[in-house]
């Protein structure tokens, strides 16, 4: 039963860079193919085909913390083009000291996660773009050099450092749009590899969900960044009438992460969702839910707008999103890691075009007297590995190879 | 010019002579005596220490017929089995024909006992490997014999290799805090010497050599199984065309790969990397058009 429902998913699952197979070969691999262990085997006796990350508590925090970080430099950025001068000058200040701290924060903990710590500077030795570890290094060794520029123009415009020192005056010079502009484009690349760091793993329920992991931690990034944003305004005494000027963001970003959920929810095959739905982490992802989106939007609705009651509600709902962030990082990657040892999850998001039945089979190795591939799959003239040997005229067939593999005899020397 | 393993599990006779030839020359430390209780493997799985590793199916009693070696009908002569003429059912034997030259042929009964699949498993050394690409210190390269290498001068432990290998491979060591994985014998391959675990396999079940050697014998190898009526081998990790590409170590397998804890389909995790940044910036792009119309809109 659990294989038919897994066949039903198969379909859908295939390999993107596999040559077209023709829904009826898939079809009839999943019914026939009876290879001759009459036994079905699902597994090797239920033990993990991919090993699982280390990943504890380091980088739940880490993700949490760039998440804000990512969000708090997005949010600054569109404050400082797009907000009031005057009236969101607050978001701009809190948004680029919550984004310094989460930026000295998150190196510490990358690198307390790495079991060789002392060699983090090897990391700067490469860029691979196809490395998510890779580019988001670069990217978060960028966003510090880029927040650092923007919170010393903060430092010095909050009267902190003079303007007429030394370094007041290079804090000035060295920051201005320009940097406040890529600040905010490297914020939201922060926010968006950490998803494309999961989705680019072998872990079923990370492989599985896919591009939905970095909009959902992207948006998340968002809401964590707003909330973190106003919790600031809310607890410094920003004017009560330029309190809730991020709610919408705030809002914006949950409906975001909802939609980027529910997509991920669908994508996910049953055996993989079953980790989610049904499992010790279940709470935390109803936590994340609950607490930091549906909870939050139906507090908005329901709470006073002004005076204190205002702030304190204001207060509560940033505390809720912030909390729910971090259970959402804690049960995605928990939850990740659980699939990573469950075979049958595993097994369930890489069913692949045919094998073939024992008839096709034989036809692909019967020594080239017919094409060696079926029907699905793309002629051997483009496959320069396939087996298509010559056509045997000396009868070798079906033996070994015999004699020098330098003699143009041998069976197949033809083939490269 | 790649060099490769060709893994014939037909021929494995599941002494573990590679697992300990690799222990050896590796000076790989042991990893304790933990029984998993489900049959002979007690190795578990391929790890930091354990860079051949030996996988044991046990096809249950009467779900498996011994091969024939030839295709005609075998008729059975009335053998007398252990408790009486019972010739059907459990303790009854299986006839094996065996044809020599001349037209002389033997006949020998089996008791049927039900039958091993073992598997000699590695590093697959991969055309498109996940551990290479993923790898953010550049530690893990392709070398000059083709073989997918980590360098433990570079390495720095940051683990992110070990859930970006789609079979499971490589993986953390806990005292030393970098990541192992087979080197496919890279000191020896560099004197001119076969892996060890190829040395030592009595059944010459693992065979090392130029992968196209390897390729077109195992080929030929199906072939000959098929026409012994053996149509269930197929060979793992050639001619496949999955994301992961042609395995440098490739298998003859004759049972659905999951039996031997091995995807059917492997994908290569970082053709998802395009379409996450894609899906990511472009919800970067709706959320900061929608944030910079908030804010201007509330401006008074
Ligand atoms: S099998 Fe895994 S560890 Fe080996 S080369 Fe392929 S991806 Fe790397
Ligand atoms: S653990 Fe070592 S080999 Fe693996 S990805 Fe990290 S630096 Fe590279």
């Amino acid at each position: 039963m659990l294989g038919l429902i897994s066949s039903l998913f198969a379909a859908q699952n295939g390999p993107v860079g596999s040559p077209a197979v023709p829904q009826e070969a898939r079809k009839g691999r999943r019914k026939k193919r009876n290879l001759s262990a009459q036994t079905e085997f699902t597994s090797y006796y239920g033990r993990p085909v991919v090993k699982k990350p280390h990943w504890v508590w380091p980088i739940w925090l880490y993700f949490w913390a760039g998440g804000i970080s990512s969000g708090a430099s997005a949010i600054a950025t569109l404050a400082h083009f797009y907000g009031d001068k005057d009236r969101d000058k607050s978001i701009v200040q809190a948004g680029r000291y919550i984004s310094m701290a989460g930026v000295i924060i998150s190196p510490v903990l990358l690198i307390i996660d790495l079991q060789r710590p002392e060699r983090f500077v090897n990391m700067l030795r490469v860029l691979k773009l196809r490395s998510p570890l890779s580019t988001g290094t670069w990217i978060l060794t960028s966003l510090g050099i880029l927040t650092g520029l923007n919170t010393a123009r903060q430092v010095v415009e909050d009267g902190l450092v003079p303007e007429n020192t030394l370094p007041g005056k290079l804090a000035l010079l060295s920051s201005n749009d320009v940097t406040q502009f890529l600040q905010g484009l490297d914020g939201m690349a922060l926010g968006t590899y950490t998803g494309v760091l999961l989705s680019a793993t072998a872990v079923p329920l990370w492989a599985n969900a896919d591009e939905a992991i970095a909009p959902l931690f992207l948006s998340s990034a968002f809401s964590t960044g707003a909330a973190a944003i106003s919790l600031a305004q809310a607890v410094s005494g920003v004017k009560a009438d330029d309190l809730h000027r991020l709610d919408p963001v705030e809002q914006y970003a949950i409906l975001a992460e909802l939609a980027s959920l529910g997509y991920a929810y669908f994508k996910l095959t049953p055996e993989v969702r079953k980790h989610v739905i049904a499992s010790p982490f279940t709470k935390s992802f109803l936590a994340a839910v609950w607490l930091g989106m549906l909870g939050p939007l139906i507090l908005k609705f329901i709470s006073p707008k002004k005076g204190l009651p205002g702030r304190l509600f204001a207060i509560i709902r940033s505390l809720m999103v912030l909390i729910g962030g971090f259970f959402l990082r804690y049960a995605v990657i928990e939850a990740g890691k659980a699939t990573a040892d469950d075979p049958d999850a595993y097994h369930s998001i890489t069913r692949g075009p045919a094998r073939g039945t024992p008839e096709e089979q034989a036809r692909k190795y019967s020594n080239g007297r017919e094409r060696p591939f079926g029907k699905g799959r793309s002629t051997p003239e483009q496959q320069p590995n396939s087996f298509q040997s010559n056509n045997h005229a000396d009868g070798n067939e079906g033996t070994l190879p015999q004699g020098n593999p330098q003699d143009s005899q041998y069976p197949g020397s033809q083939t490269r | 010019m790649a060099n490769g393993f060709f893994t014939d599990t037909t021929l494995c006779i599941g002494c573990k002579a590679c697992e300990v030839a690799c222990k050896q020359w590796n000076q790989l430390p042991a990893d304790g005596y933990a029984l998993t209780g489900m049959s002979y493997d007690n190795t578990g799985s391929l790890g930091a220490t354990t860079w051949r590793h030996v996988a044991f199916i046990e096809v249950p009693e009467s779900k498996k017929r011994l091969p024939m070696a030839s295709t005609a009908p075998v008729t059975q002569p009335p053998v007398p089995s252990a408790n009486g003429d019972n010739n059907t059912g459990p303790g009854a034997l299986k006839f094996l024909n065996i044809d020599g030259d001349g037209g002389a042929s033997l006949q020998i009964g089996f008791p049927d006992i039900g039958q091993w699949l073992m598997m000699s498993d590695v590093c697959k050394h991969c055309t498109n490997a996940g551990c290479l690409q993923a790898c953010p210190t550049g530690a893990i390269i392709r070398n000059e014999f083709g073989a997918v290498y980590v360098q433990p001068d570079i390495c720095n432990g940051c683990g992110y290799c070990v859930p970006s290998c789609p079979f499971g491979v490589v993986a953390l060591q806990h005292d030393d805090g970098r990541a192992y994985k087979c080197t496919l014998c890279y000191d020896r391959q560099k004197d001119g010497l076969e892996p060890a675990c190829a040395k030592a396999c009595p059944t010459d079940s693992i065979i090392f050599g130029n992968l196209d050697d390897l390729k077109m014998r195992a080929r030929q190898r199906v072939a000959d199984l098929h026409s012994r009526g053996e149509t269930d081998a197929y060979l793992y990790g050639v001619d496949e065309n999955t994301e992961v590409g042609d395995l440098n170590a490739f298998f003859l397998l004759k049972a659905e790969p999951e039996a031997y804890g091995l995807p059917q389909a492997p994908t290569l995790p970082q053709n998802r990397v395009g379409r996450g940044y894609l899906a990511g910036l472009a919800m970067a792009a709706v959320l900061s058009v929608f944030s910079a119309i908030s804010l201007r809109r509330s401006q008074h």
